[in-house]
């Protein structure tokens, strides 16, 4: 199988996928392509850009992805400009089953289990899966309205009829949650979601990378809660708790909270914090005029136990080294072949967000420039993967998928 | 306390252990709490520390960006090429346009002398090139955006779009039009133009783009000025080359009218013989002859004007009758152009005397008279169109507009119905340079500066202009007024008798001496004659004892009238010499002392009277 990753910067969104898709293509002479998955950020007009794409790799082929902030590629990462990119798979064997279903805004839970039933989904292979993030966009007086993961995942695992892991994204263009649109394989749609997967000669295998800990290992229960947004824990105004937390109000201020976040410990109660144990809640901003404050999923609720979260960028960048180099050593040892790495990293943990001074993605691109491995990732708004042996909605993850034979 | 505190030793009892189990799990949970917190904390600060130092790095990046479009842009300007400087200035533009990703970069000039601001140089994409319109705003709009100047640096779209949709249509804006900035440009303290910007996309103009724009505009200051001085230089030049032609001219003129004078002497010398000593001829070809000689003194008139323009000096301050002046002004305009322009001379011989230089106020009256003959021209020739003098007695007893000190003055009157003047043209009018007519041949623009000069600081005066667009204008003279002295005529009286005395005729036209032999001779005189200088000194030196006159001509090879005279007056310092040329008479008062002068062309009375009272004079 051929795998090619195409990156371009430029303002023409329809030259930008000429010059993506060309890229990508570059290295398959005159095969035709079988599967694209291609991301473009939200200052480009995304039916130009698929255009674009289209241009080159013809009309039949199923190209699948949608907006994201920033792309990564081994050589390539920008969230600045006009990034957008591309990852080709050419291959005679690759069986490829696409489905999607708009109407995000309607019902997201109805999406999850729409997808689910449009097709016999293959126990075999992961699947993937990738849904518009933003219902509505922020605004100056309210922070932004999210499709939740929660009820979309609910939907789509109950619906199959299978245990098939699900490893995908909640897609966004830019770091001001403006609307976004789904490549759906065969049109450009917005409020859609796309699962697809890939099948061929080669295996998947995925890990999460964490880069929260416990700020003092202190448990608080959620007294007050209403879908995403949470009021009160241990009966006090949440945001008040992180006032004191913080030393000051300017945390108020950011969107997403940058430092903090809810975190829900799965493991042993009392022994030691282990990451793969959290499920970690982004908080998006707090409500103006009030001490709420919004989370990015809607799957916490009143009498939830929950810690608060540090998110340590040296932790994060430490744990995206020593997990990533685990997981090649892993394969290595086991005699695969890896041959392709997809990054689906939270916007949140890029250098400008997450105020560090390297990138935490650039550890990746260290481990695949070193090994000449194809990658190709994204910065996106919420990761899903399994945790603790279920498909979740994360935040503030990085997910690195490996394709080995 | 700790539980490490407590010794095995101690008794203590079950509630007593449970109390201190629970005030252990206390302190370190706000151990934790307040561990979390300071960590929480300090990465807060460095975060943001880290976000300020990468914000100030960012800022200093861009200013370093900034500071070499400066600099790529200064380049161009200093190798501005003086053949295509508009090329440099739309070159400049487009790295603008380009690094502010605007649609349009444009220069705005204001042309106070038209009343209008006009888009002049401007660089936009190709895309939109086709929506690039040259306009225009209107004056109001311009005054209105030099008042909102005097509070800021710079105008954004917001304050554009208060002004007026002018403003906006002068950009061809339109309705998508989401950023718009413009600098004032200066020059010499007065606001010459707009460096602007136009673009799509909603810009945020911060203070380091102010300042780097402003820096960019004393650039574009810089070079607009350069464009200017290279366009006054060129006129500078034209103007020397026009000089050169004039004063080339001039000399010719100078020669020309010497010979013609000359030979007007001969013409009508004899003319006054044939009609005054040939009884034989018949009363009608007297009449004709008349005639002839009437059309010589209109020659010799003409002639005597071509001299007042080809000389270079000036004559001397005296007594001038202001209708002479302007009488001699408005026949030459009524000769020189349009006829259908009416001439209307309004003042009356000895109604108006000034102290001053004829020659300085003919020029005066003259530049006045040919500028109102321009505007009129300007607007297209009309049936009713007229440029008319008149004059007024004035008394200044206390201190008025014209700023003059308290007296009797002049005041003249010299209006057109001709285009008129804006109120900025007439607020340079008088400066030197300034001129509103394109073609080198109608102006330099120095007319009304040498009239302003002579009026004001030559002859004390004052002057002003009203003037309305499209309606005329009319210049207000103020000049000191004089009482007429009567100054008798050098040769009032009329002593045109013979004599038996001896004279000696010096000059190098044979037919001018070959009149005067023949008149002198006629009045009884004995007459010497000589063709030249050399001859006429050596022929003086040869029969000094027997010549009691000498008629000498100021103009001749080999030895000119000046240096006989001389060398007549040094053996004979009481000699008696009458100096003659057809040159101007300012040349003949340049030899001192004579005994009398005759300008030529003269005519048989005024040459007999003029020798009489020579030999008379004592």
């Amino acid at each position: 199988m051929n795998i090619g990753v195409g990156y371009d910067n430029q303002k023409n969104s329809f030259s930008c996928g000429v010059s993506v898709a060309e890229k990508a293509s570059k290295c398959f002479a005159d095969a035709e392509a079988s599967f694209v998955f291609a991301v473009c950020c939200n200052k480009h007009d995304h039916e130009s850009y698929y255009k674009g794409l289209r241009s080159v790799l013809g009309d039949s082929i199923p190209i699948v992805g949608g907006s994201a902030v920033g792309v990564i590629t081994k050589d390539d990462l920008s969230y600045e400009g006009y990034p957008a990119g591309a990852v080709v798979f050419q291959s005679n064997t690759l069986k490829c089953n696409v489905q999607w279903t708009s109407g995000l805004d309607k019902s997201v839970k109805q999406v999850g289990i729409d997808i689910a039933e449009k097709t016999e989904w293959s126990d075999k292979t992961p699947l993937f899966f990738f849904y518009d993030s933003i219902k509505k966009a922020a605004s100056e007086s309210s922070p932004p309205v999210m499709n939740s993961s929660v009820p979309l995942l609910n939907g789509l695992v109950n619906s199959l009829k299978k245990n098939i892991t699900i490893i995908g994204a909640g897609l966004i263009g830019d770091f001001s949650f403006s609307l976004g649109k789904i490549f759906t394989g065969s049109e450009v749609v917005p409020q859609a979601a796309v699962g697809f997967q890939l099948l061929g000669d080669f295996e998947i295998q995925s890990r999460i990378m964490h880069g929260c800990t416990p700020l003092d290992g202190v448990y608080h229960t959620i007294t007050k809660a209403k879908g995403p947004v949470v009021f009160e824990v241990d009966s006090k105004p949440i945001a008040k708790i992180i006032d004191d937390i913080y030393g000051h109000k300017l945390w108020r201020k950011d969107n997403p909270v940058t430092l903090v976040s809810l975190g829900v410990n799965h493991g042993p109660r009392y022994g030691r914090p282990e990451e793969k144990n959290y499920l970690n809640r982004l908080i998006v901003g707090a409500l103006p005029n009030s001490d709420a404050v919004m989370l990015f999923e809607p799957d916490l609720s009143k009498g939830d136990e929950i810690q608060f979260m540090l998110r340590d960028s040296e932790e994060m960048i430490q744990s995206v080294k020593t997990n990533t180099e685990t997981l090649f050593s892993d394969l290595t040892n086991e005699g695969k072949e890896i041959i392709f790495g997809l990054y689906i990293d939270c916007a949140g943990r890029s250098k400008c967000m997450s105020k560090t001074d390297r990138e935490e993605a650039g550890e990746v691109q260290d481990i695949f420039k070193h090994q000449n491995i194809p990658l190709f990732g994204f910065y996106s708004g919420a990761e899903i993967a399994p945790l603790l042996n279920k498909s979740k909605g994360l935040d503030w993850t990085g997910v690195l998928t490996l394709f080995y034979r | 306390m700790k539980m490490s505190d407590i010794s095995n030793n101690d008794i203590i009892s079950n509630s007593q252990a449970t109390s201190i189990q629970k005030q252990e799990l206390e302190y370190y949970r706000k151990l934790a709490v307040q561990s979390g917190k300071k960590r929480v904390r300090e990465i807060d600060l460095l975060a943001r520390l880290n976000t300020e130092l990468n914000e100030t790095k960012d800022k200093l990046q861009y200013r370093v960006e900034l500071d070499k479009k400066v600099a790529e842009i200064s380049k161009r300007f200093l190798e501005l090429s003086e053949d295509n400087p508009n090329y440099t200035i739309e070159s400049a533009l487009k790295i603008l346009a380009e690094f502010y990703n605007v649609k349009h970069c444009f220069i705005l000039e204001v042309n106070s002398d038209e009343q209008k601001v006009m888009i002049n140089h401007a660089w936009c994409w190709d895309e939109f090139r086709s929506t690039l319109q040259p306009s225009v705003i209107h004056p109001q709009v311009c005054d209105r955006i030099n008042e909102i100047f005097t509070d800021t640096d710079a105008l954004s779209f917001q304050d554009i779009k208060s002004i007026s949709d002018r403003v906006l249509h002068c950009l061809n804006s339109g309705f998508d039009t989401k950023t718009a900035l413009m600098r004032p440009l200066f020059s010499d303290g007065i606001m010459c133009g707009f460096l602007g910007f136009e673009g799509f996309k909603s810009l945020i103009w911060n203070n380091e783009d102010i300042a780097f724009i402003g820096t960019i505009s004393d650039i574009f200051n810089n070079a607009m000025e350069r464009k200017r001085l290279a366009f006054v230089q060129e006129k500078l030049e034209e103007q020397i080359q026009i000089r050169q032609r004039i004063d080339s001219l001039g000399s010719l003129a100078g020669g020309v009218a010497h010979d013609l004078n000359n030979l007007l002497v001969s013409i009508i010398g004899n003319i006054d013989i044939v009609i005054n000593y040939d009884s034989g001829i018949g009363e009608k070809y007297k009449n004709n002859l008349a005639k002839a000689y009437k059309s010589c003194q209109r020659a010799a008139s003409l002639i005597k004007e071509l001299q007042a323009f080809s000389k270079g000096t000036v004559s001397k301050n005296t007594t001038l009758d202001l209708y002479t002046i302007a009488k001699n002004v408005f026949d030459i305009l009524d000769r020189t152009t349009h006829v259908f322009i009416e001439k209307k001379l309004c003042i009356k011989a000895d109604s108006f005397f000034v102290h001053g230089s004829e020659d300085m106020l003919h020029q005066a009256f003259f530049n006045i008279g040919t500028n109102a003959i321009h505007a009129i021209e300007e607007r297209g020739s009309r049936p009713d169109d007229y440029i008319r003098l008149s004059a007024e007695k004035y008394r200044i007893s206390c201190a008025d507009e014209t700023g003059l000190p308290a007296g009797d003055y002049i005041h003249i009157i010299f209006e057109d119905n001709g285009i008129g003047m804006t109120e900025s043209v007439k607020a340079k009018a008088f400066d030197p340079m300034f001129t509103t007519r394109r073609s080198s041949f109608k102006g330099q623009g120095l007319g009304l500066a040498m009239v302003y000069n002579t009026i004001t600081q030559n002859h004390h005066g004052a002057i002003s202009i009203n003037s309305t667009v499209g309606h005329g204008s009319v210049f207000h003279l103020y000049l000191p007024a004089v009482e007429n002295i009567e100054v008798p005529e050098e040769n009032a009286e009329i002593n045109s008798s013979g004599g038996s005395e001896t004279i000696l005729v010096v000059d190098d036209d044979q037919s001018v001496v070959d009149l005067i032999v023949e008149v002198l001779e006629l009045y009884g005189y004995s007459v010497i004659s000589a063709g030249d200088g050399e001859e006429g000194w050596q022929k003086y030196r040869e029969h000094r004892a027997d010549i009691d006159l000498v008629l000498l001509d100021l103009v001749m090879p080999k030895m000119s009238g000046g240096e006989v005279f001389d060398k007549i007056r040094e053996i004979t310092p009481d000699a008696k010499v009458i100096l003659s040329s057809g040159h101007s008479e300012n040349d003949l008062h340049q030899v001192m002392n004579v005994t009398g002068y005759l300008t030529k062309p003269y005519d048989l009375q005024k040459l007999t009277q003029t020798i009489r009272n020579a030999l008379e004079h004592e």
